[in-house]
């Protein structure tokens, strides 16, 4: 074992064949990301022909910044390396790619990645129990960003911002970095979440059409472009790092922790950025699911030989941090946790913060609109100081806020909880709905839960514990669970269980059994949606439903994917679409159509479509298609279709039942 | 048994037909410990039949786990493609299946 630095080039010279800048590049594949495993292991070969890595990393970029064909380099932190290890393992982009086909020679425990819109974490099973990994400052929860400065990229985990923790807020407010990206990723310009991220100190731009929000970092005094993807890719390549140094091996799994409230298109950016990482996703677990693993452990080590006896305790898990706030019910016997219930918006810390800056201060959207460097510098001060002002809110009946924003504008004022709480008033009524459409749904009243866990940094809000507190008539919460690292340990715990670790102490012999989030079906009667699978549907799952034809010799159908909880089909997360053609000409409605969802245990979503009647060799095969496969600019998909064909490719609802 | 079409949950749970919740919950978790794609190692996306069988495990729980529908199911009126399709079939399902359970307790 030998010191080297962590070369790690994801761009190549574009005279390589396999440059992005190559002609032939362009032929095969237009995105990046899915050339990087290609890349990763290319360059691997290259090496082993040209001897020792230079000690530079090269990240990264958009393919605006390919054009200019420019070389980031990136000072990365040194660690110890197994020399006998190869640099590199291939990434598996599991949109393109089925299993990974490498070999590897060390123990493949997948990790638990925590990513949080403010924080992230990462943790391990080490054969005994799970263990959070800390970075070089001593952190286990670090700061979720990545700095942009002139040559170099840095992440959080190491602490790129600065030395000194003391700066570290305020050069992430510099405008230099980029941090929300879970806020982000994935979401379109006329995405509310993104609208009010045009608050934040860097770059986000939109043109309100439905495609993907221009974002970029200020650099020398110039904006430089980047995605959200990208920024979390540099981050999980980070943490990556962090906890390959820590295991002495490479690392390849992953098991990542996602708010209820992600959309399946969301999901696939975040298996993007661990591709471009380097990290193959083997599943990613709604939060309150990871924290419902770790209780089901806590219950079975207190309750040895409960599978015997099958005693069921329930809880209600209620998580809320800067970005998202999700719950879920979950009924806990003998080790297996079975998800009940999940229900979860985009509300979280970060509006909490806005809504108190723009109390504060209220001519807010004017004072900042357009980002000069003194309007980033004073908006800086202003985030700050709130920011401190709601942490010490948690403790204090009162607090004093003195901030001097530059330019004659001063904030001086006494906020109390009454006040805060009006302020946010909308905030708590989301949390109200989120529990209680969540026992709805899991069909429990308050008395029937046992233990109610809060986790998540804004959990320590004075308020929002009341109120779930109160919603599940009890007076206090789930004790033996620590608020910010419980969600990382629970990934930690179901990365070691599906990679099929044993624990002779059986402290694994746990297991989730997950239910779905959102109703999933296609658009049929008009513009209405048809759940096919309902929510909170128990994974693995598979339903399959008639349809029937609308008009007289109908010979082509067009299947429209959605996954939400509108009920018409607009209102929804468009997933994908596909025809079926070559439908025999017949009277309308005569036609039945079975369209089946299948969803596999690694939450894999597939579309089987058909004709099924009439019978016999006149009608085209069925159709299996894996969702979603909309890769950008989903936004108005749906309303190009609507006008193209209009209701010509349209069906219908079959009234008669299926026989399971 | 039951009516035409619906399998014999009892048999998939390999429980007798007067068996206490409880046990019916033991043998679940014992068999979802089996059956789960969690549980069969490292190709669990291509087990076609731990999956099928989990999921048929898990629907003979979710009937017998619920009074009402257990009821229902014994009085061979269950009918699981009415279960989570629509409200009106659910609540017919859920108000016949009160009615068998209150007849039940006569």
């Amino acid at each position: 074992m030998h010191l080297v630095t962590l070369p790690f080039p994801l761009l190549l010279p574009p005279s390589t064949p396999l440059s992005p800048l190559h002609p032939t590049f362009y032929s095969r594949e237009h995105c990046l990301p899915k050339l990087l495993p290609v890349l990763i292991s290319t360059r691997k070969k290259r090496q082993q022909q040209q001897g020792p890595p230079k000690s530079h990393l090269l990240v990264p970029v958009t393919p605006s910044q390919l054009a200019d064909s420019c070389w980031l380099s990136v000072s990365f932190a040194t660690f110890y390396w197994m020399a006998a290890e190869p640099f590199y393992t291939v990434a598996s982009d599991s949109e393109t790619t089925g299993e990974d086909k490498s070999q590897p020679s060390f123990p493949d425990v997948a990790i638990g990645i925590d990513i949080g819109t403010s924080k992230c974490s990462v943790a391990v099973w080490n054969g005994h129990h799970v263990e959070l990994l800390k970075n070089t400052r001593n952190q286990k929860g670090m700061r979720s960003y990545v700095m942009f400065k002139d040559d170099t990229l840095s992440a959080g985990v190491t602490g790129g911002a600065a030395k000194e923790n003391a700066h570290e807020e305020r050069d992430v407010l510099s405008g230099s970095a980029i941090f929300n990206m879970k806020r982000l990723i994935g979401r379109m310009d006329t995405d509310e979440v993104v609208q009010a991220s045009k608050a934040l100190p860097f770059l986000v731009q939109t043109l309100g059409i439905g495609v993907r929000p221009f974002i970029a970092a200020l650099v020398n005094n110039m904006w430089r472009s980047t995605t959200p993807e990208e920024v979390l890719a540099i981050f999980l390549l980070e943490l990556k790092a962090l906890a390959e140094m820590h295991l002495k091996h490479p690392v390849r799994n992953a098991v990542l922790t996602i708010p209820v409230a992600f959309s399946r298109f969301q999901q696939t950016r975040i298996e993007r950025a661990c591709a471009m990482a380097g990290l193959h996703v083997l599943r990613l677990m709604p939060e309150p699911t990871a924290v419902a693993l770790l209780y089901a452990q806590h219950q079975q080590q207190l309750m040895h030989d409960n599978m015997g006896s099958g005693i069921e305790k329930i809880a209600l898990i209620f998580n809320m941090g800067a970005g998202y706030c999700d719950a879920a019910v979950a009924a806990t016997a003998g080790g297996v946790s079975q998800i009940r219930a999940l229900s979860g918006c985009s509300v979280g810390g970060e509006d909490i913060l806005q809504n108190i800056m723009r109390h504060l201060v209220p001519n807010f959207d004017s004072l900042y609109a357009g980002q000069t460097m003194d309007r980033i510098k004073s908006m800086g001060l202003l985030r700050i100081a709130t920011q401190d002002a709601i942490h010490k809110l948690a403790s204090q009946d009162s607090v004093e806020i003195n901030v001097d924003l530059g330019d004659g504008q001063k904030v001086s004022k006494v906020l109390d909880h009454s006040e805060f709480e009006q302020v946010n008033r909308v905030i708590f009524e989301k949390v109200e709905k989120i529990i209680n459409q969540c026992l709805a749904d899991a069909k429990l009243v308050p008395e029937d839960i046992n233990d109610v866990i809060l986790v998540g940094g804004c959990s320590r809000i004075p308020r929002i514990r009341s109120l779930v507190l109160g919603l599940c008539k009890t007076e206090v919460s789930y004790k033996n669970i620590d608020a910010l690292e419980a969600a990382v340990s629970g990934a930690a715990l179901e990365g070691a269980i599906a990679s099929g670790v044993t624990d002779p102490e059986g402290s694994l012999d746990l297991l989730t059994i997950q239910a779905t989030p959102m109703n999933l079906g296609i658009r049929a009667d008009g513009d209405n949606f048809a759940a096919i699978i309902p929510r909170n549907t128990t994974v693995p799952a598979r339903r399959e439903m008639l349809f029937m034809t609308t008009h007289d010799n109908q010979t082509e159908a067009l299947i429209s994917v959605y996954e939400g909880e509108g009920e018409r089909a607009e209102e929804n997360h468009l997933l994908g679409y596909f025809k079926i053609t070559g439908i025999p000409p017949a009277p309308k409605g005569t036609v039945e159509i079975s369209v089946c969802m299948d969803i596999d245990a690694s939450n894999v979503l597939r579309v089987f479509a058909g004709v099924v009647k009439p019978q016999g060799q006149g009608v085209p095969p069925f159709i299996e298609v894996r969702m979603p496969t909309l890769d950008d600019g989903h936004g108005w998909c749906g309303q190009a279709l609507a006008k193209m064909y209009g209701s010509k490719l349209d069906l219908a609802v079959h009234p008669k039942k299926l026989q399971p | 048994m039951a009516g035409s079409g619906v399998p014999d949950y009892y048999a998939v749970l390999g429980v007798s037909r007067g068996a206490s919740v409880s046990e019916i919950r033991t043998a679940y978790l014992k068999l979802a410990m089996k059956w789960h794609p969690d549980k069969r190692g490292k190709k669990e996306a291509d087990d076609g039949e731990a999956t099928a069988r989990f999921q048929e495990i898990q629907q003979a729980y979710k009937v017998l786990s619920d009074p009402a529908k257990r009821a229902m199911y014994d009085a061979g009126l269950y009918d699981p493609s009415a279960d989570d399709k629509d409200e009106d079939a659910k609540l017919t399902n859920d108000f016949l299946g009160e009615l068998v359970a209150m007849m039940d307790n006569y």
